[in-house]
């Protein structure tokens, strides 16, 4: 089926099966291979991606399904090649080691700080259960996210 | 020790960011499977669903068969090649050959043009 | 052992409205199944459980989403309605809360921002938690067909395990919830192995109403997951503490009455009779549970 996707802004015109889910389209037809192909059963999270500003599955949506949609992936997150506030606090504060889960996370933290720009460490926590970190032991994801609200917050003046 | 001359280091104390961070931060790294090149192959293995088995026999005419399969081969396809460095892997076998001896274990592997042929072509290989 | 693979080829079929999505089940439902938000039927479909040669999917269809108040003080639940919306709703947060929780506690964000109401209640598992919540809210179910409209209690809709109601060409439209009484509260306990993300072990719903005593149950109604092969409302339970005055007592009484009527099996999860202790216990908690969230709720709750 021709399908339009707007993904990080950009407009694709693509020939796609209905079978194929947006994590497949992303990473093998448009080149996006920030979110990763992990548990395919929406429990790990690493292919987390924002549909419309909410962080979703991308290995459980169908890509034909995405269509008249805002998609961000990871990649859509640097403004100009400058990192964003978020993906400054994962490199700083040690929460990445062999990045694997790193954009996941970082899609997810996106969604939560723009659902709710001062979380409590349980609320932050709460927020990432859809993902999974083998390396880390969550401590400097979570001290990371804290991070990045306390600069975002100063750099709004608050 | 003696109060520091120096209160300031350029290394000891100092934060290190990984090298790797910002790539990684920004889903530029590159794992595995992310890997594309043009004209690659796709390969998927067959596991075998059983604790416990004898291999009878394996066909694999219909898989060939499939367009845009390249390959498909068993363990007969190099019996006694064994690898494994280890005092304990030494007998190790890449394909399983008469015998399975747990569940998941590889029994026949296919290269195929895409992912979805070398998907369908495990379906096709017919195992007793 | 299972390995994920990719998904079995299908054809995609987009309804924009109920009447459209009615017309393609009338013609293929016998190889067709419908798409909501796709967390469950999908992995059903990489495990090769199931593959229709056709997937209507629902999410283009707008009308089916949305929390709306209905003239007649009810509230109405679009069958597309993602979980994530029901635990944000400003109205099913004042006066349904019970469902609003235990939408948030199903799976993690993710999940939440796609899986849906219809979802939940049409996938006919024992383990989904809305149906609870649900069935103790005194739901009922809205089903469409290009022959008609039904409406349905929503304990009358699961006939038996993994199976619904609803004839096959049927599409479930939403959920209607009853205006709640005044000096009424609910509660749904979830247990399950981890924090998050599980599937649930045992849960048991629980909605109150009182007197205006508040001393004893006006109204008491009583519903499992995981506490039988289908989700249920446990009647005798609800007996034994309709118009009773609380007290510890009753709750025991009520607690044994359930394990008479649930019917739970055995599964890696839990035995059979590890089930029977958490429902004996779970029973208790959500009735003081309701019965305290009841008493918090004083004055007008239109």
């Amino acid at each position: 089926m021709p399908i339009t996707l707007r993904v990080n802004g950009e407009i694709h015109e693509l020939l796609v099966p209905p079978w194929r889910t947006l994590l497949e389209v992303l990473r093998e037809m448009i080149g996006l291979t920030g979110a990763k192909r992990s548990c395919q059963e929406g429990q790990c999270g690493a292919c987390s991606v924002l549909v419309d500003g909410k962080s979703v599955n991308s290995c459980l949506y169908l890509a034909v399904e995405a269509q008249d949609k805002d998609i961000r992936t990871v990649e859509g997150l640097m403004q100009e090649g400058v990192l964003d506030q978020i993906q400054k606090s994962f490199v700083q504060k040690g929460a990445i080691q062999c990045g694997f889960c790193t954009p996941g996370f970082v899609v997810a933290t996106t969604s939560l700080l723009n659902e709710n720009p001062e979380p409590s460490e349980d609320e932050i926590r709460h927020a990432m259960v859809g993902h999974l970190c083998r390396c880390t032991g969550y401590v400097q994801i979570v001290e990371a996210i804290q991070d990045a609200a306390g600069q975002l917050k100063q750099q709004r003046g608050g | 020790m003696n109060s520091p001359v120096h209160n300031t280091f350029d290394v000891v104390g100092q934060p290190t960011p990984k090298k790797d961070g910002i790539p990684k931060a920004c889903g530029q790294a590159e794992y595995a499977d992310d890997l594309s090149m043009p004209g690659m192959l796709h390969g998927k293995l067959l596991r075998c669903p059983h604790a416990h088995a004898r291999i009878v026999r394996i066909d694999t005419t219909r898989a060939k068969a499939l367009p845009g399969v390249r390959a498909v081969i068993t363990g007969a396809d190099f019996p006694g090649v064994r690898y494994g460095n280890l005092p304990q892997t030494r007998d190790y076998l890449p394909l399983a050959l008469d015998v399975v001896r747990y569940i998941g274990e590889e029994v026949a592997a296919v290269a195929a043009v895409d992912e979805d042929t070398a998907e369908e072509a495990l379906d096709l290989i017919d195992v007793e | 052992m299972t390995y994920l693979r990719r998904l079995p080829k299908f054809e995609y079929l987009a309804p924009r409205t109920i009447a459209e999505a009615c017309d393609l089940l009338a013609a293929y439902h016998d190889r067709a199944e419908l798409l909501a938000g796709g967390t469950d039927l999908l992995m059903q479909m990489r495990r090769r459980e199931t593959t229709p040669a056709y997937l209507i999917g629902l999410k283009g269809v707008t009308e089916l989403s949305g929390v709306r108040k209905l003239d007649d003080g009810n509230v109405f639940i679009g069958a597309m309605t993602t979980l994530h919306t029901i635990l944000s709703s400003p109205v099913l947060r004042s006066h349904y809360d019970v469902l609003a929780k235990a939408a948030a506690g199903i799976g993690g964000p993710e999940l939440r921002n796609v899986a849906t109401v219809g979802g939940n209640i049409a996938g006919a598992l024992p383990c989904a938690d809305l149906p609870p919540a649900l069935m103790t809210l005194g739901a009922k179910v809205r089903l469409a067909s290009s022959s008609g409209e039904r409406i349905l209690p929503l304990e009358d809709f699961f006939p038996s395990f993994g199976v619904t109601a609803a004839r096959p060409d049927e599409l479930l439209t939403g959920i209607e919830l009853p205006s709640v009484p005044l000096s009424s509260g609910g509660i749904y306990l979830k247990f399950h192995d981890r924090q998050s993300m599980d599937m649930t072990t045992v849960g048991v719903s629980a909605f109150v109403t009182l007197e205006q005593d508040g001393g004893s149950f006006r109204d008491v109604k009583i519903a499992v997951a995981s506490g039988a092969p289908v989700p249920l409302r446990l009647r005798k339970a609800e007996a034994v503490l309709r118009g009773r005055t609380f007290a510890e007592e009753a709750l025991e009484e009520a607690a044994l009455a359930v394990c008479e009527e649930a019917n739970p099996r055995s599964s890696w999860r839990a035995t059979r009779d590890y089930r029977f202790a958490l429902l004996k216990n779970l029973t208790k908690r959500a009735i003081r549970g309701a019965r305290e969230n009841a008493a918090s709720r004083t004055g007008d709750l239109s």
